[in-house]
C-alpha cells in the first residue's frame, strides 16, 4: 500500500511538472528564439496562360510575346527586390551561379518590388522585336519594346550550325536590398528566355 | 523592416512602398530611354509617398512596441499565475486524496486467510 501511494505521488509530481511547463510555453517561446527555415527567394518565369506552356522560342519580328515573371519571397521578413531585364547573344554572359555574380550586361528594363515574407508578386513582360536582319550567316537585332518601351539594342548573333539557329538570350537578373549595407545586391538568381530569331 | 521587426502590421505601408516602387522603376526605365524629363517627374512623385511610409512606419513601430511590451508582461504574468494556481491545486487534489486513502486504509479489517503450508 505503501508502494502504491508513492506512484500514486510521483505521477501527481509528473502531472504537475507538464502543467507548469504548459504555462510556462508562451514566455519560454518569447525568450527562446528557434533557429529560422532556410531563407531563399524564388525567380520564375510562367507563359502567357500562367503555364509552363507557349513559353516563347522560335521569334519573328514584329510579333508581340508575352510571360509572366514571378517572384516569391521566404527570407522571413518583407523584402525590397529589383529584377533587371537584360539582353544577349548566346555568347555573351549570363550572371555566374558559382560566383553569384550578375552579368556584365547593362539592364534594359527593370521592375521594383516590396514583397512580404510569404507573398509573391507577378507582373508581365511583354517584348517584341521591331528591327531584325539576317546577312551572311549573322542576325542583327537592332530594336526591342519591352513592355511598352522601345530600346535600341544592336546586338548580333552568328548562325549556330549545332542548334540551326540565331540565338539570343533574354533573361532576368533577381536583385535584393540589403537593408544594412543600404545597396541592392544580386541575389544569385536569373530566369532565362532562349530566343531563336527566325525570318 | 523596424517597424515589421517591432510586430507592426506593415501590409498598408507594403502597399504604399509597391506604389512607390512601380513609379521609381518607371523613372529608371524613362531615364535608360533618353526621357530625362518624364524620369526626372516619375522620381520626384515617388518623394511625397516615401515621406508619408516613414512617418507611418515610425508610428507603426512606436505602437508596435508599446503593444510588444504590453504582450511580453501580460505573457509573464499569464505564465507566474497560471502555473502557480495549477501548482496550488494539483497539491490540494494530492492531500485531499492522500487523507482518503490514508482514511481508506485505516478502516480495513484484516483478514484470516488459511495457511496451507
Amino acid at each position: 500500500m505503501k508502494i502504491q501511494l508513492e506512484n500514486i505521488r510521483i505521477i501527481f509530481i509528473t502531472i504537475g511538472l507538464i502543467g507548469v511547463l504548459l504555462f510556462a510555453s508562451p514566455t519560454i517561446s518569447l525568450l527562446v528564439k528557434l533557429p529560422a527555415g532556410q531563407e531563399f527567394s524564388e525567380l520564375y518565369i510562367l507563359g502567357p496562360n500562367h503555364t509552363l506552356e507557349n513559353i516563347p522560342f522560335n521569334i519573328k519580328a514584329d510579333v508581340t510575346y508575352s510571360v509572366y515573371l514571378g517572384v516569391g519571397n521566404n527570407m522571413g521578413s518583407s523584402c525590397y527586390y529589383t529584377c533587371f531585364v537584360k539582353m544577349g547573344n548566346e555568347t555573351e554572359l549570363l550572371p555566374n551561379a558559382t560566383l553569384g555574380a550578375p552579368s556584365p550586361l547593362p539592364a534594359r528594363y527593370e521592375y521594383k518590388s516590396f514583397i512580404s515574407d510569404g507573398g509573391t508578386w507577378e507582373a508581365p513582360l511583354t517584348f517584341r522585336v521591331n528591327e531584325l536582319t539576317f546577312t551572311d550567316g549573322t542576325s542583327q537585332l537592332s530594336n526591342i519594346t519591352i513592355n511598352g518601351i522601345e530600346l535600341s539594342v544592336n546586338q548580333t548573333s552568328a548562325w549556330n550550325s549545332e542548334k540551326a539557329g540565331y540565338y539570343y538570350n533574354l533573361f532576368v537578373e533577381l536583385w535584393i536590398f540589403n537593408s544594412t549595407l543600404g545597396i541592392s545586391q544580386y541575389h544569385n538568381r536569373f530566369v532565362d528566355l532562349f530566343l531563336n530569331m527566325t525570318q | 523592416m523596424d517597424a515589421e521587426k517591432a510586430g507592426a502590421n506593415v501590409t498598408g505601408l507594403l502597399a504604399q512602398l509597391n506604389t512607390a516602387a512601380g513609379v521609381l522603376a518607371q523613372a529608371e526605365n524613362s531615364f535608360r530611354t533618353g526621357d530625362f524629363n518624364t524620369a526626372a517627374t516619375q522620381a520626384d512623385s515617388v518623394l511625397p509617398i516615401a515621406q508619408e511610409v516613414t512617418n507611418s512606419a515610425q508610428d507603426a513601430k512606436q505602437t508596435a512596441v508599446v503593444s510588444g511590451q504590453n504582450a511580453f508582461w501580460f505573457t509573464i504574468a499569464f505564465t507566474e499565475i497560471g502555473a502557480s494556481v495549477f501548482v496550488l491545486v494539483l497539491f490540494l487534489v494530492w492531500r485531499r486524496f492522500k487523507r482518503g486513502y490514508k482514511k481508506k486504509l485505516l478502516g480495513l479489517k484484516p483478514e484470516v486467510v488459511e495457511n496451507t503450508a
